[in-house]
């Protein structure tokens, strides 16, 4: 076997730890969320039983926070495509240290996200109706074809760079987790034939996935635009719903990264700058995000229609102004500004930046759906939606189980990607040792983050 | 004996024209309906559905009655009646509506009529034959056609992102195998040569 130099051995101790020591902490998270689940369990439970009227939807307003949720997830399944393939694609060398998480985000999001249409059903049997009636023609197949193609190409795209990092703990491990290693290592050697091949596919699909993930979030938007609703009836739905996607979906995964780089101590390799580089990410999709609420709401509310006047009332100045105006200045002024001015342009700030953003793009999904269907199409007077314990118990357990997800994650995949910030390194110390000859000796033992 | 023979043929026959025409023309106790001419209707053009109320006792029609009209119909494994609309009579006892049928085929009318307070409903049935092309549930009159742009486009687009992925499937399985073939390589000790 090659020897390998003490940081490298240091980036595999530090990512293979997490696997091999499990403290009290983690079995008290573990079991938090499970009794999470549980409850959630029982609550979709009983509206098995009793059916929707245990949810606060009823025919006026169909949609509530089911729906908002699958918006949600669906969105911050796009962490991982722009983060993995927009910045492989345009080879932006800080991001190696961060990939990894951001498209696992991706497969977790979307396999939480797409529980909910099925939740939302109510009969959860009227799944095949979608198969055995669905027609071309209709947004709901698009989104149904969408989904599980993006589903199946992030868990391709997020297994295929692992591989090389899964063979590094088959050589690691004994017993089961070897087996399991080695399946999933899928006999990785390493040989140039089998590095080429691997290089040709993981290039493939970093550009097959950009117009997949874009096209998910266009359809999931074109179910509310196809319709002739005040409010849902717009042009711009479509790269609306994208920049909305990629503005939380990023927001997430700042979350996600501070936490794990807290908990599993990875602090030499997740430096402040990659929380500020997606800081400026996040301050650049907040001035689109800002662009495209005035375009949108002024050109309408210049036409101003009888619904849409009532749509608008209800918006900013009715029901539902505490929920848009938080969205606006909590999570589109206050964000960018806690990123840019010097003072919070930090770890802590671009983190708390993030969870204005989410609970405001979570809010944005809800009054998308809501305030909208509020909106009466005959004249009888508008219905108010309230959730009831049962979906408050199901978007918890969601959450939840997106966490979980992660938790277990954390407990059996390499959480960095070792070999791209290995090649990240040394390319980095090539640059240097060629500018700057006799330097490169000296380079050795430096953090991976630092040195780039 | 022959004579015998025809007038009963003819008898039967006047049975099965008479049973015919109750297909159109069905009456309860209070509620006669017809459907008004032509009989036969067409996909996607009103036709006029009438019922008639009539008193049990009297025959004297009966005005300013409410009657409700449904249309069988199945949809996505539902089947049942469906309500397609709402009349009071006028002064000849008639309610009247307008119905678009929109598949051909045999379409089931039932008309429901409730008395005075208490009384139970009182239905009457009727059949409408509607001829047409192919059964259809919605006529699009506006829209542009661009050629091409249809759900082939997303069948062409499908084959080619599935086709992608089933590439890359395909080359893990040669990764997984060149891995194999190597280890199996190294397997082999030297001066025996290679497997490869």
């Amino acid at each position: 076997m090659e020897a390998i130099g003490p940081w490298r051995q240091r980036l595999e101790d530090t990512t293979y730890a997490p696997i091999a020591h499990t403290s009290k902490i983690y079995w008290v998270w573990l079991s938090f969320l499970l009794a999470v689940i549980a409850w959630g369990g029982y609550a979709y439970y009983v509206q098995l039983r009793d059916g929707l009227i245990v949810t606060g939807l009823r025919d006026r307003i169909s949609w509530g926070f089911y729906i908002t949720n699958f918006v949600f997830f669906i969105g911050i399944s796009h962490a991982g495509t722009l983060i993995s393939a927009i910045l492989r694609v345009s080879k932006a060398g800080w991001r190696t240290p961060v990939t990894r998480m951001a498209e696992f985000v991706t497969v977790v999001a979307l396999c939480c996200g797409a529980l909910f249409p099925i939740i939302d059903l109510g009969r959860p049997d009227r799944v095949q109706n979608v198969i055995l009636y669905g027609r071309w023609q209709s947004p709901i197949i698009w989104d149904v074809v969408a989904i599980t193609t993006y589903l199946t190409a992030s868990i391709t795209y997020l297994g295929l760079p692992m591989i090389p990092d899964l063979a590094i703990f088959r050589d690691r491990t004994t017993g089961w987790r070897k087996w399991l290693y080695s399946v999933l290592a899928i006999g990785w050697t390493g040989e140039s034939r089998q590095r080429s091949m691997l290089a040709t596919i993981i290039a493939t699909m970093m550009i097959l996935i950009i117009p997949i993930a874009v096209s998910v979030h266009t359809v999931v938007s074109w179910i509310f635009a196809m319709n002739l609703r005040v409010g849902w009836n717009s042009t711009i739905f479509g790269a609306f719903f994208v920049a909305g996607a990629i503005f939380s979906g990023v927001a997430t995964l700042v979350i996600i990264m501070a936490i794990l780089r807290k908990v599993y101590h990875l602090e030499e390799y997740i430096l402040e700058k990659h929380f500020v580089y997606l800081g400026y990410l996040l301050a650049a999709m907040a001035l689109i995000m800002i662009y495209g609420n005035l375009s949108e709401y002024i050109t309408t509310g210049y036409k101003m229609e009888a619904g849409v006047e009532f749509h608008f009332r209800e918006l900013f100045l009715g029901q539902f102004a505490g929920f848009y105006w938080y969205y606006f200045i909590g999570g589109l002024v206050i964000p960018p500004l806690l990123i840019l001015i010097p003072w919070t342009r930090n770890i802590w700030g671009v983190v708390a930046a993030a969870f204005l953003i989410d609970v405001a793009m979570w809010i944005e999904r809800y009054f998308i759906v809501v305030a909208t269907l509020r909106v009466p199409l005959m004249p009888y007077e508008p219905r108010n939606y309230g959730p009831t314990w049962v979906e408050w118990s199901i978007i918890a357990a969601s959450f939840a189980l997106f966490g979980l997800l992660i938790t277990l994650f954390v407990k059996v995949f390499p959480l960095l990607a070792i070999w791209e910030i290995t090649e990240q390194r040394e390319e980095s110390q090539t640059a240097i040792a060629e500018s700057l000859p006799g330097v490169r000796s000296q380079l050795a033992g430096e953090p991976a983050g630092g040195a780039v | 004996m022959k004579r015998l023979v025809l007038i009963a043929a003819g008898l039967l026959t006047c049975t099965v024209l008479a049973l015919g025409s109750a297909a159109t023309t069905a009456h309860a106790s209070h509620l006669l309906t017809r459907v008004s001419e032509p009989t036969t209707a067409l996909v996607g053009q009103p036709s006029e559905v009438d019922a008639a109320v009539t008193s049990a006792d009297t025959g004297a029609p009966v005005a300013g009655v409410s009657v409700t009209f449904y249309a069988h119909a199945t949809f996505g494994r539902v089947d049942g009646f469906m309500e397609i609309g709402r009349a009071v009579t006028n002064s000849a006892g008639v309610a009247a509506i307008s119905f678009v049928p929109r598949e051909s085929g045999t379409h089931d009318i039932r008309v429901d009529y409730t008395g005075s307070a208490g009384s139970a409903v009182e239905q009457t049935t009727a059949a409408i034959a509607v001829d047409g092309a192919a059964p259809q549930m919605y006529v699009q009159k506006a829209g542009i056609q661009v050629p091409g742009l249809n759900s082939w486009l997303i069948m062409g687009l499908l084959t080619v992102v599935w086709g992608t992925l089933i590439f890359i499937g395909v080359t893990i399985i040669r990764i997984a195998r060149a891995g194999r073939a190597d280890g199996l390589a190294l397997a082999v000790p030297a001066g025996r040569g290679s497997v490869r």
